[in-house]
């Protein structure tokens, strides 16, 4: 099973994809329980795309059609749930849980450095516990461009600081 | 808890440099561009990413971009990685890895190098 940081990842993906200005990630790691929400502003999908967009193989942007399959089967391996809701022309929600014995969140740093990019921003809350931390790759890209946050080194940092449990 | 701005105040004293704005345009930076679709995630993807990201970094490039593109339908050559040079033919890589990844950049640097001698 992939990590959870990974699918969430995977989920972005798909904000990215419908075109998303804003993409809201939420994870949360409390009282034995790890969910995740991903929200954006993307082209969302209609009632009749919604029915079916979890299902193995579907997929509305030409690819696998696996990554929303995937994650159903996953949280329900993990005794968890999984709800997607979404509306066409204002965007999409993804909300997805585990019981946190079965699953590992994993490298979260990781996974917020892949999505700071030209295009579009990520807000990211990261609760563990009563302990919450929050970034935004508005407030990054105010002083550089991404280029250059790469080249200073600065995600790296802020990699170590989302994976820091504290 | 460190704030951004305490981490970028940190940043700037390592550098012990003054820091200003970029001023490359998108036209005129390299794309490194990781295919970031379920199948290429599943086969490694992200730390591609991350080590191209670390060997900018490490090697201090200036107006090179990592960037990701969905799925391609290549499932099976996953990792991939595409170097957009202005002005030079698109080169592909498949199956990347952490090791290919700091190749890669070695290419571009090399490459960049001998352009100019």
């Amino acid at each position: 099973m992939r990590e959870v940081s990974l699918a969430i990842l995977d989920v972005a993906q798909n904000s990215i994809d419908a075109l998303a200005k804003l993409i809201c990630i939420s994870v949360l790691e409390k009282d034995g329980l790890l969910s995740f929400t991903v929200t954006d502003d993307g082209c969302g999908m209609s009632a009749d795309k919604l029915a079916i967009a979890m299902q193995r193989g579907v997929s509305f942007k030409g690819s696998t059609g696996l990554g929303l399959a995937l994650l159903s089967e996953e949280t329900a391996e993990c005794c968890g749930e999984f709800k997607i809701t979404s509306q066409e022309g204002v965007g999409t929600a993804v909300f997805a849980s585990y019981a946190a014995s079965k699953a590992k969140l994993g490298d979260l740093g990781a996974t917020f450095v892949t999505l700071v990019d030209e295009g579009y921003d990520v807000v990211l809350k990261v609760q563990r516990g009563e302990n919450i931390k929050m970034y935004d790759t508005r407030e990054l890209k105010s002083s550089f461009g991404v280029a250059k946050l790469q080249s200073l080194g600065a995600l790296r940092l802020i990699r170590e600081d989302i994976n820091q449990n504290n | 808890m460190k704030s951004i701005a305490d981490i970028m105040a940190i940043r700037e004293a390592m550098q012990s440099q003054i820091i200003l704005r970029d001023n490359t345009d998108a036209e005129k930076e390299t794309h490194i561009i990781v295919g970031m679709g379920t199948c290429g995630i599943n086969a490694g993807a992200r730390t591609v990413f991350n080590t191209l990201v670390d060997e900018v970094e490490a090697r201090q490039l200036k107006g090179v971009r990592v960037t990701r593109t969905g799925c391609l339908g290549n499932c099976e050559e996953e990792p991939t990685v595409e170097v957009h040079v202005p002005g030079k033919e698109c080169v592909k890589y498949t199956h990347v890895n952490a090791e290919k990844a700091v190749e890669i950049i070695s290419s571009i640097v090399n490459d960049g190098a001998n352009a100019k001698a």
